[in-house]
């Protein structure tokens, strides 16, 4: 038989421990009872949890995800499929503007009045390539000397020899050739063969032609 | 009682497997809910912050089409006409283009820039790629460094026909953008300014540049405007047509000047300082097979 615990108390004045406490006996309940009681709170629970979240799904959630877009609401689906579109208008009315303000440009004249804009001038490339012969040779400024320059088909072939630097021509050689590499109008560069020859008039020297594909 | 308490259970039964039906259809509801959402946030938000700006620039450049076509029914005389006429003609003038190397080689040897030209070799036709048929040249030029610039400024400009031609796709496109930014209406006067003859150009750039300049007044668009006027190739177009050989070429009326492509050079240092040996093949282009 369960006792309820004697909770209250009085520090200055106990209770008289006089009369007897109240007990009482609880249903005894199966589990099978508990869940016949227990299933119309459940379901009630249930199906108004359902309901709340249909209402909140169809009449709540479509108003607050909805979003304005040329003066109309719409789903998010229906939204980006909109931008998307709006994108590809974008593109149209571009390409047309383009063309109307320079209405050659997607002819064969077009074409090739690109090739040739786009294309550094070979004076322009022979100048870079002398300033940076000039700043890679070392102390001695004329230690690249560029002899021959041929453009054809976009593949230039540069020729020249490094020469007044000693035994250091091919070190030169190979500086001038990752500089080169590294200009804006080199596409890809095949490296050159690297040798050191020695002539009565110039000594030491390094002679040397490497292509170089154009951007 | 027994029926009773039968008919009870049932209930009960019934009304807990409802009851988990209806907790998992919630529980999928719950998960559409955050789907929704979590689509939202993720896809449609970011996109949608577009949409403003998107239907702006295309109401502008809506606006642009109507003026720029309504400005391309008053223009008379086409580019067109002239490609086909004078750039790329139905059969290479071939006197015209001798006539024109002639007088570079000529304003050259006034200013002494240039040695004597080696004979001028001229091939057989070739069908090219894109219709085109071209016909080689084949020149030697012994030239002073100043000289060679020339020459290759010369060929760079040869068959170009307006202001816009001579500019890249990345200046073009800046100076689109910043005429938008600027002030969308005057996007009439940018494509005036790109359909401008060269030639009237270079010799006189002034008015033209000032035309613009007028319509787009603004300290940002001139920081863009002014770097590209000097750095493309409409500072050596000026530079051409403001010398002899450019003004030779207008009394001549040898503008404008046919399609010539450079095939194939070689530079090579000449004996003396500055000094040069240009071998070169160009391509003269025509429409005709």
């Amino acid at each position: 038989m369960f006792k309820w615990a004697h909770f209250g108390y009085n520090i200055r004045k106990p209770m008289p421990n006089t009369q007897p406490l109240p007990t009482f006996a609880p249903p005894h309940l199966t589990f099978a009872e508990i869940l016949r009681r227990a299933a119309v709170p459940f379901a009630l629970f249930a199906f108004v949890l359902l309901g709340l979240l249909m209402l909140s799904w169809l009449l709540l959630l479509p108003r607050f995800t909805s979003i304005e877009i040329k003066g109309s609401l719409l789903s998010p689906e229906q939204a980006v499929t909109a931008v998307t579109q709006m994108k590809e208008d974008l593109k149209i009315a571009e390409a047309k503007r383009e063309a109307l303000l320079l209405p050659m440009d997607d002819s064969v004249y077009g074409g090739l009045v690109r090739g040739k804009i786009e294309q550094t001038p070979l004076p322009d490339i022979l100048s870079v390539l002398r300033n940076v012969a000039k700043s890679t040779g070392m102390e001695q400024p004329n230690a690249i000397m560029i002899s021959t320059m041929t453009m054809n088909d976009g593949v230039l072939t540069i020729s020249g020899d490094v020469r007044n630097v000693g035994l250091k021509s091919m070190t030169v050689l190979a500086q001038f050739a990752a500089a080169v590499a590294k200009l804006p109008f080199t596409a890809s560069m095949q490296q050159p063969t690297y040798s050191r020859e020695r002539d009565p008039v110039i000594g030491e020297h390094s002679p040397f032609s490497f292509r170089i594909s154009l951007r | 009682m027994t029926t009773i308490h039968h008919s009870s259970g049932f209930t009960a039964l019934i009304l807990w497997v409802s009851g988990v039906v209806a907790l998992i259809l919630s529980c999928t509801l719950l998960i559409m809910h955050v789907q929704a959402v979590t689509a939202l946030r993720e896809s449609a938000l970011p996109l949608v912050a577009e949409a403003p700006a998107l239907e702006r620039r295309i109401a502008l450049l809506k606006e642009q089409i109507d003026v720029a076509e309504l400005q391309k029914a008053l223009a008379s005389g086409s580019q067109e006409e002239r490609i086909r006429v004078s750039v790329l003609p139905i059969k290479t003038a071939l006197d015209r283009n001798l006539m024109i190397f002639s007088l570079l080689q000529n304003d050259l040897e006034q200013r002494s820039l240039i040695g004597p030209l080696s004979p001028i070799t001229v091939g057989d036709p070739r069908s090219r790629k894109d219709g085109l048929t071209a016909i080689p040249v084949t020149m030697q030029w012994k030239v002073r460094g100043e000289g060679m610039v020339e020459i290759f400024a010369f060929l760079r400009i040869a068959g170009l026909l307006t202001v816009g031609d001579a500019l890249t796709q990345a200046q073009k496109s800046t100076l689109i953008s910043a005429t938008e930014a600027e002030n969308p209406a005057a996007i009439v006067a940018l494509e005036q300014f790109f359909a401008t003859d060269l030639q009237s150009y270079g010799a006189e750039p002034r008015p033209f540049e000032e035309q613009l300049r007028r319509s787009l007044p603004s300290e940002s668009f001139l920081l863009t405007l002014n770097p590209i006027l000097r750095e493309s190739l409409l500072h050596t177009v000026q530079l051409l047509f403001q010398g002899t050989f450019g003004q030779e070429l207008a009394k001549q009326r040898l503008w404008p000047m046919p399609f010539i492509v450079l095939e194939k050079a070689s530079i090579k240092a000449g004996s003396a300082l500055d000094w040069y040996q240009v071998d070169m093949t160009v391509l003269l282009l025509s429409r005709g097979t």
